[in-house]
């Protein structure tokens, strides 16, 4: 009397068995991909806008030390420059946290310099074209041009290297 | 070493001058820095942590003033590394540039390499 074998039917359970761990392992491969891009275009965009709010940071404090300096009735005060320019400070060390790039501390410190030096006894106003007002607007531009505040779509990594 | 915090003098440093207002920066010098350098050997380590924020005159009249005081620059360049500064990393740097630009007059101004 012939014997019957299984051989068919385990092959079936075999090849089904491995259909469905391999379609687990690529759908949990597919969670973790999607997973990291989604990390990674979330950390972007916190970047992104962390530079957003270092660039206004740095135009409200261009403008309210240009206006200190220029203007003749203006109401800002000592106080107000020294307080936007903590802000930022504030703002760009959110830049360098996410961004794990260096603070401009020589822009930032050439900033403070240029607009707070003997503040509380030099004669205001004074002439738009003076040293003075140059060299906030300097100061002010090379920190907004500088890579330190440029969006970029590379790895952090690769956008963090010094230029 | 001994921590010198700022906050102690004043939340809110002043002016240049003591003529020109409240908690300056030639006051903090005199009464604080000075005397604290005596007794400590320049063994300080300044905080400039928590307070509201710096006039770079304050800075100058403070650091630089040590020099023009006569303050050993050793001594000085030692207060600047040892300088505390996590609010604002950029007030070190712009601390050690007045004292080198203090000891770089001094320099210019006596004429020798001291």
């Amino acid at each position: 009397m012939a014997t019957e074998t299984n051989t068919g039917l385990d092959i079936g359970s075999i090849v089904g068995w491995t259909f469905a761990i391999v379609g687990l392992i690529a759908t949990l491969v597919g969670w973790y991909v999607r997973g990291q891009q989604q990390r990674w275009l979330a950390k972007k965009k916190d970047i992104h806008d962390s530079i957003d709010r270092a660039i206004k940071s740095l135009i409200d404090f261009e403008d309210c030390a240009l206006s200190f300096w220029i203007d003749k009735d203006t109401k800002l005060s000592q106080h107000h420059v020294l307080a936007l320019h903590r802000r930022l400070v504030v703002a760009f060390k959110q830049v360098s946290e996410l961004s794990e790039k260096d603070l401009p501390v020589q822009y930032i410190s050439d900033l403070r310099k240029h607009s707070t030096l003997d503040f509380e006894q030099a004669k205001r106003p004074i002439s738009s074209t003076s040293p003075r007002i140059f060299n906030i607007a300097l100061a002010s531009g090379r920190l907004l041009n500088s890579s330190y505040l440029l969006k970029s779509w590379k790895k952090i990594s690769e956008a963090s290297k010094p230029r | 070493m001994k921590s010198i915090f700022v906050t102690s003098f004043s939340e809110f440093p002043g002016p240049r001058y003591i003529e020109l207002g409240p908690f300056s920066g030639e006051l903090f010098r005199k009464e604080v820095l000075l005397p604290e350098i005596k007794a400590s050997k320049g063994e300080i380590a300044v905080v400039l942590d928590g307070a509201f924020g710096y006039g770079s005159s304050f800075l100058d009249e403070a650091f630089g003033g040590l020099i023009r005081d006569g303050v050993p620059k050793e001594i000085v360049l030692k207060i600047c590394d040892n300088l505390i500064s996590e609010d604002d990393p950029s007030l070190k740097l712009e601390v050690t540039q007045w004292v080198k630009e203090a000891i770089a007059h001094g320099e210019a101004f006596n004429g020798n390499g001291n």
